[in-house]
């Protein structure tokens, strides 16, 4: 708090220097002048003016005003927060309700305004769903189930919150949703795991609820290398490398909820940025590039792995290669901290500039940022960070405000969230206004903002029945800032009948991709959020480290040694087959690139697809599964690990340290994979001590800041969405359920496709689940004595809430109708294929 | 005269400009003639062609093929061609590389375009911009062509989607609804996933849970009468659907006799081939087939002919089938890479990545066979005849003979407008 009330004070006072004496003529839209100094702009838009000529004091709209002197009061005055309250972090238990009721009131009187009333309180079942699955990501298991709805004390919901957001699944669950903003890829270049330093930076700026404006300005102004523990955040700016401009377009709509990528190539068509504006904001970051390899120790490797002797050229590219687990580490980084300024490109077609010419850095709006005067040393990519997250540039305040309103209530008070305008209006300007002080007077605490949201009453009101949709814009019906209406009960005519919506209730909304994921692998593994994933390339960092302290000529000797010792690149005919002939067809040569395994492990080939496909599914299920897990025969990956982005040849094979058969999109990959093969074992085994080590031993307070927490997992269906890869695999059920792909910003979805209803009834929840003999919950309803105990531990499991009398009976006479024994089986599937557990109420 | 021109619709109007030229002027035996007047009847109706080809199959070279060794071989210029040597095809005039001697006899029903060019030098961007028609950014996700053809043509079967991606997967929907998407099918032998009952689970076991779970989920939609929710009760009609349809044997290619497995081939990009088949027949109207393994920057010539063995056999089959069934001519197969290979001979005796002038290989509906359009120049930098076609104007091609609307505009949901083939205009030389 005392920093937020002290910088603006810094620059309040600043500013009044600068301006103190400068009488200014202000003209009104209307033509009226007044001449005098601005005292102070209020939050709200409104500014305090002391006239000259009897020094009396006006507050007034800046509204009324021309576009020039808006202007010149936005550019020089920050916003006034000095009427801010300071709160002690975590709030008492007073703050924390004046806080929520002082929401509640806001929405109430909103809702009055409009004679309609707010929904009624959720019940305890609802509420605790509901709170797991928008604070955890997940639904509550069992046992949590029976826990929460034992007790009886006023004060459960408020503990269940705090526990909630304090719990590792938080990480997990919002990890999810930043890394869909984010863009958070494990690859990103072709540098082996050049994201992933990036990605532990966000979980740990999460785990350690990093205050937001302090994130934001760590992630526009790191530079150096990405593999230094602690250095993840250059992955920011890194993430667009080479592309300067889409970043900068990317950063101004992720963080002020502005639309500037039109302006990248023409003037923006529907707002006011011109493409040179676009330019003079990009010339902050210019300069910020791929690091070069100025390092004198890396250029020398480089020249020596070149010159590095060796018989045939395909010898020479397996040295490239052996060399690449090092290179890959030690290139990845940015270089520069900004030049602050940059050239227009050759063919800008305006009259406010010429084609090519250099502009310095200025801000599109807020105030005007002067650059550093030790521009060389400093940079300008910090001064750029520090004017875009401040308290001082209202948009940003607003976008996170905002954001995190939107995920609690399922709708903006402006949205979309990051398309705003200079005219556009949030549904409620006042409460808008309060959430964006609340988040400055909370300096940006984002786990303390959420909890206010969680515990008002409005968060705990049922959701609206029907359908939300935008006001019609012609219907006269409605009161004109009406924005959005819930549809009367006719879904043909869903005018008639309808009301007004201002969050009556949160809104129902389907589980994301991996809100249903992490449900669904919870029912399994209980124990889900303590797990990490053990296939993260943490070693980089350690490997880094050593790497970046030796001599390019010891880096040099210490692979090439290994090189020479490695074995042979045989590997390949550990797969071949037992068989000459094809089995099922004997008459017929076998395939040896059409292989399965059999139910004893060994290779058998056959001469074609048809053939295999029939052996395969002759055999036993738990031969077959075998194959699923662990052989993964005839590669399962389609993709090639090399170079992801490409198909893996079937006939180009290798096993992995595991023995597992691995495809390749070519044999240069194949060749690279098995050169690296000793070393990454070898390596690998040794890093993972070392990291253990430092986690038990603690003496480095630095790694232990950074050590992962949790019990690394290898099966990754035993994982969270959160460790299951970034993006998730091809083709997993995450994505299919919309999921981000990770490419584009926020581009995660909830829109229905007949594969996810495939996957809920054949897939993960027939093969893992209900036929999974050790699924935990599986397991605990078949324990229950009776049938009707059996059916409420299923619903408490799957819906938090026991069957009612009617689907008692409909349950006891489906199971009869059934006739099976393992009938707790079919009740599990039948309430994971219903639409109340695929919906958050 | 005049007043006749007028009275005809613009298709016979077109067609009776055609003839005359040709009656009159005898300038259809002059194929740069041919050109011209299939551009000035482009310039009176601009994209409004019946469609020539109801369904495509895009047979995605990944890792980017040598054009030299495969579809653009110039025995002109043996500096750049190296050891591959040419073949006469079934079209006259028209030759091929050694390594397609299957294909070669299909050539009176393909054309060929030998002077593509990108502006992209790296796999991924050059591959977005292939898919896409746009250059790729960071700031929007453009739709892929298949993307396209869902969301302006839409399906002919309504249980399968009309947009099936087999193997690799560059891209998808874009800024559309993400159903207009390719369905993905990671191994053409496995098919749709998930589209079976478990074995254990018999019909009326899996009926009892369907009834118990749609009386749980009816109670459910009429509380909360919305329409995400009314769209999973739609959607698990529809899975069942499928589930029990006849249209997913479609995706089930062990129903296939040996003969045409064998025929096509029994390597994952061959199975590929014999699936998009059997999607055509069950009208999806868009297929892509990848394949890897071209990036020979290594050893180019060995590699190149080995995948070809496997590349030629596929694609002369699936041009033989289709034919034999009927299918080829609505069915357009187009063969392509992101980029081609450069003409310089690297020490390694590999190719290395060149935008600069590359092949693609169209065949059945809508082409007219036996064509090439352009030449590349002894060099292999530019065109000696014709001129250079980029991604879009490909695309547009497609799109063309498909009989969609060039002119289409979507918007992005920034406002922003995007096309099916962007600024790509059709290569009418190649079109029937």
């Amino acid at each position: 708090m005392k920093l937020a009330f002290f910088i603006p004070f810094v620059f309040y006072f600043f500013s009044c220097t600068l301006s103190f004496g400068t009488n200014r003529d202000f003209h009104s839209i209307k033509g009226q002048k007044i001449n005098g100094t601005v005292v102070k702009y209020f939050e709200d838009g409104d500014v305090l003016l002391k006239r000259s000529k009897d020094m009396q004091l006006f507050r007034i709209s800046l509204d009324i005003f021309t576009e020039d002197d808006q202007a010149f009061v936005k550019n020089n005055f920050p916003p006034n927060h000095d009427a801010l309250p300071t709160f002690s972090r975590p709030l008492s238990e007073r703050d924390l309700a004046i806080n929520a009721q002082f929401i509640d009131r806001i929405v109430e009187a909103k809702l009055r305004s409009y004679k309609e009333r707010p929904n009624k309180e959720i019940s305890n079942e609802t509420f605790l769903r509901r709170a797991f699955l928008k604070i955890i990501g997940r639904i509550p298991t069992l046992d949590e189930t029976q826990e929460f709805l034992a007790q009886r004390d006023r004060k459960a919901r408020g503990q269940l919150i705090d526990k909630l957001l304090a719990s590792d699944g938080y990480d997990k669950n919002w990890y999810i949703y930043w890394a869909d903003i984010l863009r958070a890829k494990t690859r990103v270049g072709n540098k082996g795991s050049d994201g992933y330093p990036f990605v532990k930076y966000v979980k740990d700026s999460i785990a350690e609820n990093k205050p937001y404006d302090k994130w934001v300005k760590e992630m526009l102004s790191s530079t150096g290398p990405m593999w230094v523990r602690g250095n993840g955040a250059v992955g920011y700016f890194y993430r667009d490398q080479g592309m300067g401009l889409d970043n900068m377009a990317n950063t101004v709509r992720v963080f002020l909820g502005t639309s500037l990528e039109c302006a990248q190539c023409h003037d923006h068509p529907f707002d006011r940025w011109t493409q040179k504006q676009f330019y003079e904001m990009a010339a902050f970051t210019n300069g910020a590039e791929r690091m070069n390899s100025k390092d004198e120790e890396m250029g020398k490797l480089k020249k020596m792995v070149r010159s590095a002797q060796s018989a045939s050229p395909e010898e020479r590219n397996n040295i490239r290669r052996a060399f690449l687990p090092v290179t890959d580490l030690l290139e990845p980084g940015l270089d520069d901290l900004g030049k602050g300024e940059i050239s227009l490109p050759n063919d800008y077609q305006y009259d406010n500039a010429k084609p090519g010419e250099k502009l310095e850095a200025k801000t599109i709006f807020g105030l005007v940022v002067q650059l550093d005067e030790n521009l060389k040393e400093m940079g300008s990519r910090s001064s750029y960070a520090s004017w875009l997250a401040s308290p001082d540039n209202p948009r940003f305040s607003t976008v996170i405000a905002n954001r995190l309103w939107k995920t609690a209530f399922g709708i903006g008070l402006i949205e979309p969230v990051d398309n705003m305008y200079d005219d556009t209006l949030p549904t409620h300007p006042k409460l808008m206004l309060h959430l964006e002080k609340l988040m400055v007077a909370l300096d940006y605490d984002i786990k303390e903002f959420l909890r206010i949201l969680y515990n008002t009453q409005t968060f705990q009101r049922e959701a609206p029945l029907r359908d939300i949709t935008s006001r019609d814009t012609k219907d006269e019906s409605m009161p004109i800032e009406v924005k959005w209406v819930i549809s009367g009960p006719n879904p043909n005519f869903p005018k008639r009948g309808a009301a007004p919506f201002f969050y009556q209730g949160p809104t129902m909304e389907r589980m994301s991709g991996e809100q249903i994921w992490d449900s669904l692998v919870s029912l399994n593994f209980p124990d889900l959020d303590s797990r990490i994933s053990s296939r993260a390339p943490e070693d980089g960092f350690e490997k880094y480290a050593r790497y970046s302290s030796m001599k390019a000529e010891d880096i040099f000797e210490e692979v090439m040694s290994k090189f020479k010792t490695r074995p042979m690149a045989n590997m390949a005919n550990n797969t071949a087959p037992l068989n000459k002939k094809c089995p099922l067809k004997p008459g017929r040569d076998a395939n040896p690139s059409i292989t399965a395994k059999n139910e004893k492990g060994e290779t058998i080939a056959f001469c074609c697809n048809g053939c295999k496909n029939k052996f395969t599914a002759a055999l036993p299920a738990e031969a077959k599964n075998l194959q699923m897990a662990s052989a993964k025969a005839g590669p399962l990956n389609t993709m090639c690990p090399i170079k992801p982005n490409r198909d893996a040849d079937p006939s180009i094979t290798a096993k992995n340290e595991k023995g597992e058969t691995v495809a390749f999109c070519c044999n240069g990959c194949k060749s690279k994979f098995a050169a690296s093969l000793p070393a990454m074992t070898a390596g690998g085994g040794s890093m993972m001590m070392g990291s253990m080590g430092s986690m038990a031993g603690g003496d480095s307070s630095d790694s232990d800041s950074y050590a992962r927490k949790g019990n690394p997992t290898r099966d990754s269906n035993s994982l969270r969405a959160a460790e299951v890869g970034d993006p998730a695999p091809r083709g997993h059920m995450i994505l299919q359920f919309g999921g981000s792909p990770r490419d584009q910003i926020q581009v995660s979805h909830k829109e229905a496709a007949v594969n996810q209803v495939l996957a809920l009834i054949n897939g993960y929840v027939e093969k893992n689940l209900v036929n999974n003999k050790k699924s935990v919950t599986l397991n605990q309803v078949a324990e229950g004595t009776t049938m009707e105990e059996k059916i409420h531990l299923a619903f408490l499991a799957i819906l938090q809430r026991k069957a009612n009398t009617a689907e008692l009976r409909d349950f006891k006479e489906m199971i009869n109708q059934l006739n099976v024994e393992d009938y707790h089986k079919d009740i599990v599937w039948t309430l994971l294929n219903s639409h109340e557990f695929m919906f958050v109420q | 005269m005049k007043t006749d021109i007028k009275k005809l619709d613009e298709l016979n109007r077109r067609e009776f400009i055609a003839s005359a030229a040709k009656a009159c002027l005898g300038v259809g035996l002059l194929p740069m003639a041919g050109s011209y007047i299939h551009h000035s009847a482009k310039a009176l109706t601009p994209g409004s062609r019946p469609a020539t080809a109801r369904y495509v199959i895009y047979l995605n070279m990944t890792g980017a093929m040598s054009h030299l060794d495969t579809f653009g071989t110039n025995p002109d210029a043996p500096e750049i061609q190296g050891p591959t040597k040419s073949i006469q095809t079934s079209a006259d005039g028209v030759i091929l590389s050694e390594n397609l001697p299957l294909t070669a006899k299909h050539m009176h029903n393909s054309a060929i375009i030998r002077t593509m060019s990108t502006s992209q030098g790296a796999h991924e961007q050059a591959s977005y911009l292939m898919h896409t028609s746009y250059l790729k950014r960071g700031t929007i996700a453009h739709p892929t062509f298949g993307s396209w053809v869902s969301k302006l043509s839409g399906g002919i079967n309504n249980t399968i989607p009309s947009n099936v991606q087999i193997g690799s997967n560059p891209a998808g929907a874009g800024f559309l609804e993400s159903r207009f998407g390719p369905l993905p099918i990671g191994n053409p032998a496995a098919g749709l996933a998930n589209s079976k009952l478990a074995d254990y689970i018999d019909e009326s076991r899996f009926g009892g849970r369907l009834a118990m779970a749609q009386k749980m989920n009816s109670s459910y939609s009429e509380k909360y009468d919305q329409k995400q929710v009314r769209a999973y009760s739609d959607l698990y009609k529809d899975a069942v659907k499928l589930m029990r349809s006849e249209d997913l044997k479609a995706f089930d290619i062990t129903l296939e006799p040996e003969q045409m497995h064998e025929l096509y081939g029994t390597t994952n990009f061959g199975q590929g081939c014999l699936l998009a088949r059997r999607l055509i027949e069950n009208q999806v109207r868009y297929v892509e087939v990848s394949r890897g393994g071209w990036d020979t920057h290594d050893n180019n010539f060995e590699s190149v002919a080995t995948n070809c063995a496997d590349m030629d056999k596929a694609l002369s089959a699936l041009l033989l089938d289709l034919e034999m069934r009927g299918l080829l001519k609505e069915t357009m197969v187009v063969l392509t890479s992101e980029f081609g290979r450069t003409p310089k001979i690297n020490e390694r005796d590999g190719r290395d990545h060149w935008p600069y002038g590359f092949t693609a290989f169209l065949a059945g509906g809508g082409i007219k066979g036996g064509t090439v359009y352009g030449k590349m120049d002894e060099v292999g930098r530019n065109p000696a005849e014709g001129k250079f076609v980029d991604p879009a104007s490909l695309n547009a091609t497609i799109a063309h003979a498909m009989g969609l609307p060039l002119n289409d505009v979507q918007y992005s949901p920034s406002g922003r407008p995007f096309t099916v083939a962007h600024d790509g205009n059709p290569l009418f030389d190649v079109l029937a």
